[in-house]
């Protein structure tokens, strides 16, 4: 699931899988800024048909935050 | 109105539509700046793909979320410094009348709302002189919610709606303020499409956007839509429309003209939509064509067709005929002296709209759905006869094209139909009935409708009985062509008194109509009746609701009436019923 995540961050952001690492967060990828962060969300949404509640966009700053919380959702 | 994306295809659209954007390295012509009064920076990617879809060469770069009003009003700007080639002027109602929803009374709302219009007038005129040559198009976002909401008489004072409505259609206007003013009307596909399906709260109170990921999708295809108009980018003159299951339900040649649906409920109420669509797009001046693989003189017959909305004269030519349709296209465009980027394709048969998006690739294909009740809205909405006004012109030019189609038309393909014929190769081969083709001839006699002059629904014992007498002449006829063997598809009987042979039974097959059998099956009969001694050829014909295209048949070849619906020719060496040139008339004495 990690790795579908990355796959569809570089996707979306037009980068090499390289550049995003397993553990990156926010604060320690450049350039997942707020826009870019709302963009990764619809983006989840519409790939695995969940729903992410507002507050939990706001939670959802790192890759492993991500996968938790499409694991809570069901999607595996 | 363009439908909404799915999940796959709004990803797949944001997806190609980012890469376009990363790839542009400043060759790729236009760009388009976007300045709203709300948070559109994720429309950049929906709209390049938009633009591509409808091919139209630009890019959206610039956004300027909520600093439309300096942007434009600071001739120093980066707008004016990036030289776009179109503006895409994109304020919200609720943006543009903030003061109404946050204190609500104390305010004219719609004086507020005449001041908001008077101030994008100004805007769009500073753009129109700041920007020589640019396009400013307008995409008033209307308003989710209206001002005190709360207020539920539509005639109380102060009413929100009214300040919306008014805002609204004083940005419909601002159309008229030229030619390089395109004005795209939000309020109607909002309206179509619902909130609901457009809108996001949680996008609206994390990034201040008023629209989802699939509203995001609808404003790129109308602005991209728009500008194709403006521009005549991939605009159809010309529709060629298939016959059978496209403009009415059936197989003609199968079910007869009076067999197929076309009518005013159920199903053949969606064929007859679907051409008053198509109609409508006749009349707005797009040349409508005939494009089918059918016998002409059959399929054609369905145009007296009672609930027949589109009348034979509306089509500016037809391609009727068993050729292949990208050669139809190829002499339609030949005919009309259009190229074939001029041409949309409109066919319920998937494998015919594949063959022309290989074989014609310039030719705008419309994807038709299988349900016909779908169909009458994708020809009311296809982005190939969009235009953004219907002139007078228009409306005339079918007119005018179907004259000179006309004439072309007495000449050319009267020609190329029997070059057709000839180009079948065709043999009649007529035979004896006999016990081994007994049931075939009985099975003719109960079911032929059309072709058929008297329609004497005779018996295997009536036929066995015939066979027998000596003064009865039973014969089948095959046809053949260089298409293959239709079998035996018609028959003739004939009684012969002394001097005098009486047709009993005439009929065709509906496969081989039109192709001059009946002529060839005429010969034969009248041979073989002067070869028994025969000197005059009594033919009768009985109307019944199915075989009026055959009520001609004996005048048309020179018979006289010797009473109501009895016909006399007399027989004479040298003047016999001629058979046609083009077909190869084999006889077997027996089989």
């Amino acid at each position: 699931m990690r790795d579908r995540i990355r796959e569809l961050m570089a996707g979306l952001w037009g980068v090499p899988l390289e550049l995003i690492p397993p553990d990156a967060t926010t604060e320690t990828l450049e350039g997942w800024e707020s826009l870019r962060h709302l963009e990764l969300m619809l983006e989840l949404e519409l790939t695995f048909g969940v729903r992410i509640a507002v507050d939990e966009v706001a939670e959802l700053r790192s890759i492993d935050a991500i996968e938790d919380a499409l694991g809570a959702h069901g999607v595996v | 109105m363009p439908e909404l994306p799915t999940a796959p295809e709004l990803l797949e659209r944001r997806r190609r539509g980012a890469a376009l954007v990363r790839d542009d390295d400043g060759s790729a012509g236009a760009r388009v700046a976007v300045l709203s009064t709300y948070n559109l920076d994720l429309l950049p990617p929906f709209l390049a793909e938009a633009l591509d879809r409808h091919a139209v060469p630009a890019l959206a770069r610039l956004t300027g979320f909520g600093q439309l009003a300096r942007l434009v009003a600071d001739p120093a700007s980066e707008l004016y410094e990036a030289e776009p080639q179109t503006v895409l002027l994109a304020p919200a109602v609720e943006d543009l009348l903030l003061p109404l929803y946050e204190q609500g009374a104390g305010v004219d709302g719609v004086t507020l709302a005449d001041e908001r219009v008077d101030e994008l007038v100004g805007q769009i005129e500073t753009l129109l002189g700041g920007l020589p040559g640019a396009t400013v198009v307008v995409a008033l976002l209307p308003a989710r919610r209206a001002p005190r909401e709360r207020v539920l008489s539509a005639v109380a004072s102060g009413r929100g709606q009214d300040a919306v409505a008014r805002l609204e259609q004083g940005a419909r206007e601002l159309g008229r303020l030229g030619p390089r003013v395109v004005v795209i009307d939000l309020a109607w596909a909002v309206r179509e499409h619902g909130w609901t399906a457009l809108w996001d709260s949680r996008m609206w109170f994390l990034g201040r956007m008023r629209l989802n990921a699939a509203g995001h999708a609808l404003l790129a295809d109308l602005v991209a839509g728009h500008l194709a108009a403006a521009r005549g980018v991939r605009r159809a003159k010309v529709v060629a429309v298939d016959l059978d299951d496209t403009l009415w339900g059936g197989v003609v040649g199968e079910v007869g003209a009076s067999g197929i649906e076309i009518g005013r409920e159920g199903v053949g109420l969606a064929f007859r939509e679907l051409q008053r669509e198509l109609l409508v797009l006749h009349q707005g001046g797009v040349l409508l064509a005939m494009c089918s693989k059918n016998d002409p003189e059959y399929a054609l017959a369905a145009f007296d067709h009672p609930d027949m909305l589109l009348r034979r004269e509306d089509f500016v030519a037809e391609r009727v005929n068993w050729e292949d349709k990208a050669s139809n296209m190829r002499a339609l465009a030949d005919e009309l002296n259009l190229g074939l980027d001029a041409f949309a394709f409109l066919d319920d048969n998937a494998r015919e709209r594949e063959w022309i998006r290989q074989a014609l690739p310039e030719v705008m294909v419309l994807e038709l759905p299988d349900d016909p009740a779908r169909r009458p809205d994708i020809v009311a909405r296809a982005p190939c006869f969009q235009a953004l006004t219907v002139t007078q012109d228009d409306r005339h030019r079918a007119e005018s094209y179907r004259a000179q189609a006309e004439r072309r038309r007495t000449r050319g393909t009267a020609r190329s139909f029997d070059d057709y014929l000839v180009s079948l190769e065709q043999r009649v081969c007529v035979e004896p009935v006999v016990e081994r083709t007994l049931q075939r001839a009985v099975q003719l006699c109960q079911r032929t409708n059309q072709f058929n002059l008297l329609t004497r629904r005779h018996t295997a014992a009536d036929l066995e009985r015939m066979l027998a007498d000596p003064a009865h002449d039973v014969i089948g006829v095959m046809v053949a062509d260089r298409f293959g063997d239709s079998g035996m598809t018609g028959l003739a009987i004939v009684a012969r008194d002394g001097d005098q042979a009486e047709i009993d039974t005439l009929l065709l097959s509906c496969r081989v109509l039109g192709r001059h059998v009946e002529d060839a099956l005429l010969s034969v009969v009248a041979r073989r009746a002067w070869d028994g001694g025969a000197r005059r050829l009594i033919g009768r014909y009985a109307s019944t609701d199915r075989n009026g295209q055959v009520a001609k048949f004996f005048p048309d070849r020179g018979f006289a009436e010797v009473s109501e619906g009895v016909w006399r020719l007399d027989l004479k060496a040298g003047s016999m019923p001629p058979a046609p040139d083009h077909i190869l008339i084999e006889e077997a004495t027996h089989a």
